[in-house]
C-alpha cells in the first residue's frame, strides 16, 4: 500500500447518523470509515485515486448531547428543477412555515480522531498520475490546511479542523488506551455506489482506543 | 447500539419461558371477549375476560398472532379483531332510519366483515384442522344483516356500541385452555403464511443489526411502539421514514436502512415488551419515557427492580427474588468502596442499558442512551446521591432523590404553597437523568432555573439547597477546582473563606437577630422576604443598608428586653463571619450566588437546631412551604 497517511480531525460535535435512526438522528459512537473517506476527500481527490480506510483512533471519550431543531419535510423534484432549467414557469419555493419538521438529534460532542488511510490508483489514472504525486499534493495540502471543500464531521453543520500527522510523530491521549476491547456492533462500512447503492456493514471493535477498518476497495467501488 | 441491545434483548427473552414475549409472527393484543364457537361453527358463548380494576374493566394482555399497523383502509387481522371485522357488527341500531354516515358505517362494517373472511378462508381453507374448520363453517353460518338481534350478542351491546377495547379472539368449545389461534395445526398454518410474505421482500441485503448478509429486509416496521406517554395512542414508529427529506439514495421506506424483518420484529416486540413492565419504565422525567433493562444475567430482574426504584420512589416495586440479598450486598460495597468479591463480579459486571424516548407525533426520538455496567450504574448513583446529600434530612445518602421531585423545584409555586404554571421544560429532565446516569455535570440550565425560583419566592428548602450543592459539587470535582469542593459540604463549613458562602451565613445571623428582637408571630415579612435576592446578588448595598438601619436596631431593642447577652453573642458571631471579607463586594457572580444560599441554608440549619435542641429540624418541602407562608417562623 506504500503511501499511507494520517490525520488528525476534530471538533465540537459531530453527528454520524444511523440510517436506522435517520428521522429522528442518532449517531453512531465513532466516526465510519465513509465519514473518514470524505474527510480526505474534502482535502484531496481526483479520479485518479481512491482513498481507502485503515485504521481509525479515538482520542477522545465519547460523549452525547441532545438538541432539537425544525427543519423541512419536503423536497424539491429534480424534475421540477430540470423543467425550471428549460424556461418553465413552475414553483421551486420550499414554505418553511407549511413543512415544518421537529426533529431531534443525539449527537456526539467534543470529538477527536486519526485516520489512518491510503490511497489506489484507479483505472482512470493516465500517464501523469502517479502515487508520489497524489502523495505529495495530499501531503502539501494538509499541512498548509488546504482543502476543495470545509471537510466536517458527518453533517455538514459540524465542521472539521485537521492536521497532518507527520511520519515520526506519535499519537497521544487515548481516552481508551486501557479499554482492551469495546464492540461497537454493527457499523457502517461504505456504500457501494456501483452497485445500486448498497450499504455494506462491519463489526467495528474497538482496541485500546484503534478501530481496524477492514480490508475494502473503499472509495465508492465495489468492497470485498 | 440502540437497536441492536434491544433485539439482544428479544433474544434473552425468547430463551426464558418466564419471559411471556411474543415468539416471531405474533404479538401483544389486548383482548376483552372471547367468541366461543362449537366444531360445526355456531357460536356458543361470548366470554367477558376483562379484568376488573377498580370501577373500570380493563382488557387482557395475551399473546395474538402478528398484528401490523392498521393506519387507514380496510386490512383484517388474523383470529383476533374488532367485533367490525369478526362480525361485521355495527354500532347503528336503527338501519332504517340511518343518516348518510351512519350508512357509511354500515357499509363499511359488512366491507371489513368480508376481507376478514377472505382472509381467513385464503390461510385456512387446506387446513385439516377441527379449529380451522369451526372458523370456516362460522363465517358461512354468520349472518350480517341480523348481527345486531343475536342473542348472544345482547349482554355486551352496550360495551360493543361504545367501540372502545372490544378487541375478541376465538376459542373452540372443546378447547377448555386455550385459545383457537394457539392450536398447534393453526400456528404452523400462520408461520406458514407469515414466511411466505416474509421471503416475498424486494430486498435481500445485509441487516445492519445483526450483520447477517442476504436477509430479507423490512419494507416498513410494521409493528409500532406502545406506550411512549405523548405519542400516538396506536403506537408510533422509531425507525420511521415518513417524509421526503429523510430519503437518500433514491431508495423508499425503510430500504434507507436495511433491517431484516426477523430482527425488525425482534427489536420492536422487546421494547413493547419492557415498555408494557412496570419494573423497566418510568415516565414523568419531563415528556420522556425511560426504559431501563439489565443483560443476561440470572439477578437482571432484581437490578432493573433496583435502578428503577432508585428513579421512582412514589412507587417502590417488592423485591421478592432471593438474589436480592447478594445484589444489596454489592451496592453496599460498591458504596463504601470495598473491592468485590470473584462471584460479586459477575453481578457488577452485568451490562445495563438506559434508553430515554420521546414522542413526536407519529415518531419516537431518542433523547438519551447510557449503556454500561451495573457497577458503573451504581456508582453514578450513589455519586448522585452523595452530591445530593445536604444537612436536614434524616438519611438522605440511602436514597437517591427522585427525578420528578427534583424537577419539581423548578415549577412556581403559588401563595398556597402548590405547584402552579406550566411544567419544567421538557428537555431539562432529560438532561438532568443524562447527568445523573453518566456521571456528568448537572446541566447548568436547572441550577440557573433553582436560583432564580430562590429569588422570586424566596424559598430555600432541603431540596433547592441539595441541587444547588449538587451542581457546583459535581462542577468542581469535574473540573478539578480542589478549592470549590472544600468549600461544599453537607453541613455548615465555619472554615469556608468563600465570600458567598459568608455572606449567605451572615445574611441567616442577620434574619435571626430580626426574628428574636421581634418576637415570634409578631412579623408579618422579615428581611430575608424582602431583601434575600438582593442580598445574594448586590450584597455590598443591601448588607451596609440593613446593619445601619435594622439590625443595630434589633440589637438595641433586644438588649432593651434584657436579651443583652444573647444580642452579643450574634453581634459578635456576625462580625466573625464576616471577618476577613471586607470589603464587601458589590456584586456576586452566579457561582457566588449559589454559595451564598448554601452558606444562608447551612447557617439557618444551625442557628434553628440548635434553639430547638435539635428536636424538630427544619424539613423538607412542606414544612418550608408552610414557613414561607407564615411569614418564615416570625
Amino acid at each position: 500500500m506504500g503511501y499511507g497517511i494520517r490525520l488528525r480531525v476534530w471538533g465540537d460535535y459531530a453527528c454520524f447518523t444511523r440510517p436506522e435512526m435517520k428521522a429522528e438522528r442518532v449517531s453512531y459512537d465513532v466516526i465510519t470509515p465513509s465519514a473518514a473517506r470524505g474527510i480526505l476527500e474534502s482535502i484531496h481527490w481526483k479520479p485518479a485515486i481512491r482513498w481507502v480506510i485503515d485504521r481509525i483512533h479515538v482520542l477522545k471519550p465519547i460523549q452525547f448531547e441532545t438538541i432539537r431543531r425544525n427543519e423541512v419535510e419536503g423536497i424539491i423534484s429534480a424534475r421540477n428543477v430540470q423543467q425550471a432549467m428549460d424556461g418553465k414557469p413552475i414553483t421551486l419555493a420550499q414554505i418553511v412555515t407549511e413543512e415544518r419538521q421537529q426533529r431531534a438529534t443525539l449527537m456526539l460532542k467534543q470529538v477527536a480522531y486519526v485516520i489512518e488511510a491510503h490511497f489506489e490508483m484507479t483505472d482512470a489514472a493516465g500517464a501523469e498520475d502517479s502515487p508520489e504525486k497524489h502523495y505529495n499534493i495530499f501531503l502539501r495540502r494538509a499541512r498548509k490546511g488546504q482543502c476543495f471543500q470545509q471537510p466536517y464531521l458527518g453533517c455538514r453543520e459540524f465542521p472539521a479542523s485537521f492536521e497532518l500527522v507527520e511520519v515520526e510523530e506519535a499519537i497521544h491521549s487515548y481516552a481508551y488506551t486501557d479499554v482492551a476491547e469495546k464492540d461497537l456492533g454493527w457499523m457502517l462500512w461504505d456504500i457501494d455506489f456501483n452497485n445500486e447503492m448498497t450499504p455494506h456493514f462491519f463489526r467495528a471493535n474497538m482496541r485500546c482506543g484503534v478501530i481496524e477498518v477492514p480490508r475494502s476497495k473503499g472509495g465508492g467501488e465495489p468492497l470485498l | 447500539m440502540i437497536i441492536q441491545a434491544l433485539y439482544e434483548r428479544y433474544e434473552q427473552l425468547i430463551r426464558n419461558p418466564k419471559s411471556k414475549i411474543s415468539p416471531m409472527y405474533s404479538s401483544m393484543g389486548k383482548i376483552s371477549f372471547v367468541l366461543v364457537i362449537s366444531a360445526t361453527g355456531e357460536l356458543l358463548n361470548i366470554v367477558d375476560i376483562r379484568e376488573v380494576d377498580g370501577k373500570r374493566r380493563k382488557a387482557s394482555a395475551i399473546n395474538i398472532p402478528e398484528q401490523g399497523s392498521r393506519s387507514s383502509g380496510i386490512k383484517p387481522f388474523f383470529l383476533s379483531d374488532k367485533p367490525e371485522y369478526l362480525l361485521g357488527y355495527h354500532a347503528i341500531a336503527n338501519v332504517a332510519n340511518a343518516s348518510a354516515t351512519d350508512t357509511k358505517k354500515v357499509v363499511d362494517a359488512r366491507r371489513k366483515y368480508e376481507a376478514c373472511v377472505e382472509l381467513h378462508r385464503d390461510i385456512l381453507h387446506k387446513v385439516e384442522d377441527d379449529g380451522a374448520k369451526a372458523i370456516l363453517a362460522f363465517f358461512s353460518h354468520w349472518n350480517i344483516e341480523t348481527v345486531r338481534e343475536h342473542p348472544k350478542l345482547q349482554n355486551f351491546i352496550d360495551d360493543l356500541d361504545k367501540g372502545l377495547d372490544c378487541n375478541m379472539v376465538f376459542r373452540l368449545d372443546e378447547d377448555t385452555d386455550g385459545y383457537l389461534h394457539e392450536r398447534e395445526a393453526v400456528k404452523t398454518c400462520w408461520i406458514r403464511y407469515m414466511e411466505s410474505k416474509k421471503a416475498s421482500s424486494e430486498l435481500i441485503g445485509q441487516c445492519l443489526i445483526t450483520g447477517k448478509a442476504g436477509e430479507p429486509i423490512a419494507q416498513t416496521h410494521e409493528i409500532k411502539i406502545k406506550g411512549v406517554r405523548g405519542a400516538q395512542s396506536s403506537g408510533a414508529a422509531l425507525v420511521s421514514f415518513n417524509v421526503d427529506s429523510f430519503l437518500s439514495y433514491g431508495k423508499k421506506q425503510s430500504f434507507n436502512a436495511p433491517v431484516s424483518k426477523t430482527a425488525a420484529f425482534g427489536y420492536t416486540t422487546a421494547l413493547n415488551h419492557m415498555l408494557e413492565s412496570d419494573t423497566n419504565t418510568i415516565t414523568g422525567i419531563g415528556d420522556m419515557t425511560v426504559v431501563f433493562w439489565a443483560g443476561a444475567s440470572p439477578f437482571g430482574e432484581d437490578m432493573e427492580r433496583i435502578v428503577v426504584n432508585a428513579f421512582n420512589q412514589n412507587r417502590a416495586i417488592a423485591l421478592e427474588n432471593k438474589a436480592t440479598d447478594q445484589i444489596m450486598d454489592v451496592i453496599k460495597r460498591v458504596q463504601q468502596g470495598k473491592n468485590l468479591t470473584e462471584d460479586m463480579l459477575s453481578i457488577k459486571e452485568t451490562p445495563f442499558y438506559v434508553l430515554g424516548l420521546s414522542p413526536n407525533m407519529a415518531r419516537i426520538s431518542v433523547r438519551m442512551f447510557w449503556q454500561g455496567h451495573f457497577g458503573q450504574m451504581l456508582e453514578n448513583l450513589n455519586a448522585h446521591s452523595a452530591d445530593m446529600d445536604i444537612a436536614g434530612l434524616k438519611d438522605y445518602r440511602a436514597e437517591t432523590p427522585p427525578i420528578y421531585r427534583i424537577m419539581e423545584e423548578t415549577r412556581r409555586v403559588s401563595i398556597e404553597g402548590k405547584k402552579v404554571g406550566e411544567g419544567s421544560p421538557p428537555g431539562l429532565g432529560g438532561a438532568v437523568l443524562r447527568a445523573i446516569v453518566q456521571g456528568n455535570a448537572y446541566p447548568h440550565a436547572l441550577y440557573m432555573s433553582i436560583v432564580n425560583r430562590i429569588h422570586v419566592d424566596g424559598i430555600v428548602n432541603q431540596l433547592r439547597v441539595g441541587i444547588i450543592k449538587a451542581y457546583w459539587s459535581r462542577y468542581a470535582r469535574l473540573n478539578n477546582n480542589l478549592q470549590l469542593e472544600g468549600a461544599l459540604s453537607v453541613s455548615i463549613n465555619e472554615e469556608s473563606k468563600d465570600v458567598g458562602y459568608r455572606l449567605g451565613r451572615a445574611f441567616a445571623v442577620l434574619e435571626k437577630v430580626q426574628i428574636e428582637s421581634v418576637g415570634d408571630n409578631k412579623l408579618n415579612a422579615t428581611i430575608k422576604d424582602k431583601y434575600f435576592a438582593s442580598a445574594a446578588t448586590r450584597p455590598l448595598a443591601v448588607f451596609t443598608f440593613l446593619f445601619k438601619n435594622l439590625t443595630n436596631h434589633h440589637l438595641k431593642k433586644m438588649r432593651s428586653n434584657g436579651n443583652g447577652g444573647l444580642a452579643v453573642t450574634y453581634d459578635i458571631l456576625y462580625q466573625k463571619i464576616l471577618k476577613g471579607i471586607y470589603p464587601i463586594p458589590t456584586t456576586l457572580n452566579q457561582q457566588e450566588q449559589g454559595l451564598f444560599i448554601l452558606g444562608y441554608y447551612h447557617q439557618k440549619q444551625q442557628l434553628f437546631t440548635s434553639k430547638k435542641q435539635q428536636a424538630e429540624p427544619i424539613s423538607i418541602q412542606e414544612k418550608d412551604h408552610q414557613q414561607s407562608s407564615n411569614s418564615e417562623e416570625a
